[in-house]
């Protein structure tokens, strides 16, 4: 077995994949995906000159993986989708919950049901932020944007998590609550 | 509104609490498929370059096979014009004999028509035929130095490499407007105006009189061919006679556009779509019946008159039926069956697009002008009831005219050749 592979697989393969899951939400697309980062890293591993630390670069890649699986995805299905349905809202496959999130509180699996909502820029931020635990900066060079647009960017999509995750709960609570006491 | 149930805090909490997802494959596992991927990317890569390289081998090959092809079809053909002019008609009918498959479609016409002329001397009719025939001879002359791939029999029209626009059909109804006889003009010269020009020319160069036929053309309408050829617009003026003999115009038209592969026709009147016939009412657009299951029989006005196929006025339910009308005539005495009495089969089997008649062992074939017409009409009947080819099984004789009983018969594309 390659050393390359070994050597990131025994240290990022864990945090590689739990990334590209969360922004996809499929497991075997997940699979196929951190496979296609392997097959680029090893390509171009030659070439990492060690500007950037090795976990951001690494990220960069899978990122742009993904971003090229939803380019590809939506070239056949997602524009058919949406040249009949033009009020249509971001509505993604109907993925079973994993069971890891399944066995969670009622909150957890509204956050993790409101992350469909977000732009593939906000899940980002927000998987890298909060599950990989990567600091301001070192998004902002996996992405490579400038600190403040990931700033803002993670402020609307907290905000925008908290919004749906409200209307979930409230479609959950039984009616009577809703209806006002004057 | 409800009070917030939750603050920023309490929302990055809970992302920092999604449980971890993991990747349940051993690295052995990830590590032997991205190697396969890699393969697979490598080898699908040249997949298209492989396709492509053979693709323009393929295209090599075929296109010098063509190119010779043409240059042997060329010389052969000057061959037979050579040999003609020998004036050895032994020799000749041979050549025309071992021409006659279709793959090897190369025989001069004008050998061929020779090659027929000696076969069928006994025959005064045929001598009436090529007298009406003897003046666009010199004519056909000129034409072989030009299209060496055109074949023709003595009355029909049969390659299937025919250069389609230079053969142009006309339905032509007969002296009593029952029957609609098409005949074939071939063009020699370049026709302007493209299938409608060809069609208009033939019209007006036909002499229907000498036929036996009823003057009918040019018909005073105008027609334009839509973009693929398939549909023609035809505009008729008003007060056009044609719009109260419209029965007869319709059988014209359908035996006429049968033969050039036009699915539908559209009628307009002074440009607007849609017409009043009289019998036929208003009517917008007429499809044409390629395969519309008639037997061909004879017509023939008089004894100065030429011998020509027509199509049964009635429709058939299955060749068979069609093959045994054409053994008998009809009540008018201009329509004469089409097949001699001799001539009979034990059975008429389809396989696939083919006929297959199996001749009874009394029928004694002969190769002469009667047995040529009925042959040629078996094989329009066939074309018109969709099949492709027609053969022949226990024939006695190897071949009637150009064509040869020994292989299956490709269905003819024109009747009637009148130049």
């Amino acid at each position: 077995m390659d050393s390359v592979f070994q050597e990131i697989y025994e240290k990022y393969h864990h945090h590689l994949y739990q990334f590209l899951f969360y922004l996809v939400k499929n497991r075997e697309t997940a699979e196929d995906l951190v496979q296609e980062v392997y097959i680029r890293v090893l390509k171009s591993y030659h070439r990492f000159e060690g500007k950037s630390s090795e976990k951001t670069w690494l990220f960069s890649i899978a990122r742009n993986v993904a971003i090229d699986h939803f380019r590809k995805q939506k070239s056949w299905k997602q524009r058919l989708v949406e040249s009949f349905d033009w009020d249509r809202q971001n509505v993604r496959d109907t993925c079973p919950l994993p069971e890891e999130v399944a066995l969670q509180n009622e909150n957890i699996r509204l956050v993790y049901n409101a992350l469909d909502h977000c732009t593939v820029d906000q899940r980002s931020v927000t998987i890298l932020r909060y599950i990989q635990s990567l600091s301001i900066a070192e998004t902002a060079k996996v992405l490579g944007w400038t600190e403040s647009k990931v700033k803002t960017t993670q402020h609307r999509a907290l905000k925008l998590i908290k919004k749906v995750m409200e209307e979930q709960a409230g479609k959950e609570d039984p009616p009577i609550e809703k209806v006002p006491m004057e | 509104m409800k009070r917030s149930r939750w603050n920023d805090g309490d929302i990055e909490e809970l992302l920092r609490n999604l449980p971890d997802i993991k990747d349940k494959r051993n690295p052995g596992d990830i590590y032997q498929r991205i190697g396969l991927r890699e393969g697979k990317e490598r080898r699908r890569n040249w997949v298209p370059f492989l396709a492509a390289v053979s693709a323009l081998f393929l295209l090599a090959v075929l296109a010098s096979t063509y190119i010779t092809g043409q240059k042997e079809m060329a010389t052969k053909g000057e061959n037979m014009e050579q040999k003609a002019a020998d004036n050895d008609s032994q020799s000749e009918k041979a050549a025309s004999v071992d021409e006659q498959d279709p793959s090897g479609s190369t025989a001069s016409p004008e050998g061929e028509e020779k090659g027929m002329t000696d076969t069928q001397k006994e025959t005064s009719e045929l001598n009436n035929l090529q007298v009406n025939k003897g003046h666009s001879q010199e004519e056909s002359k000129a034409e072989v130095n030009g299209k060496k791939s055109v074949i023709l029999s003595a009355y029909s029209v049969v390659a299937s490499d025919v250069k389609s626009p230079s053969v142009i059909t006309v339905g032509v109804p007969d002296k009593q407007a029952n029957y609609v006889v098409p005949v074939t003009y071939i063009a020699e010269e370049e026709i302007p105006g493209g299938s409608v020009g060809r069609l208009q020319k033939a019209m007006s160069v036909l002499d229907e009189e000498s036929l036996g036929l009823t003057e009918y053309f040019p018909l005073d309408v105008k027609m334009t061919a839509g973009s693929d050829g398939r549909a023609i617009n035809i505009d008729i003026p008003k007060g056009s006679e044609l719009l109260l003999e419209d029965m007869l115009f319709f059988s014209v038209l359908q035996e006429t556009f049968k033969y050039h592969g036009v699915e539908k026709l559209t009628f307009s009147a002074n440009g607007k779509p849609g017409v009043e016939f009289s019998h036929m009412g208003p009517l917008k657009e007429l499809t044409i019946n390629q395969t519309d299951n008639k037997a061909y029989l004879i017509y023939r006005l008089d004894d100065s008159s030429p011998k020509l196929l027509v199509p049964s006025n009635t429709s058939y339910q299955s060749i068979d039926q069609a093959l045994e009308a054409m053994k008998n005539g009809t009540e008018d005495p201009t329509i004469l069956p089409s097949i001699p009495a001799g001539f009979a089969w034990e059975s008429v089997e389809k396989e696939g697009s083919n006929v297959v008649i199996e001749l009874s062992g009394a029928t004694e074939l002969k190769d002469n002008e009667e047995y040529l017409r009925a042959l040629e009409a078996i094989l329009f009947t066939a074309k018109n009831f969709g099949y492709g080819h027609v053969e022949f099984e226990n024939a006695k004789v190897g071949t009637i005219g150009p064509y040869n009983l020994k292989k299956p018969l490709p269905v003819l594309v024109a009747p009637n050749r009148i130049n």
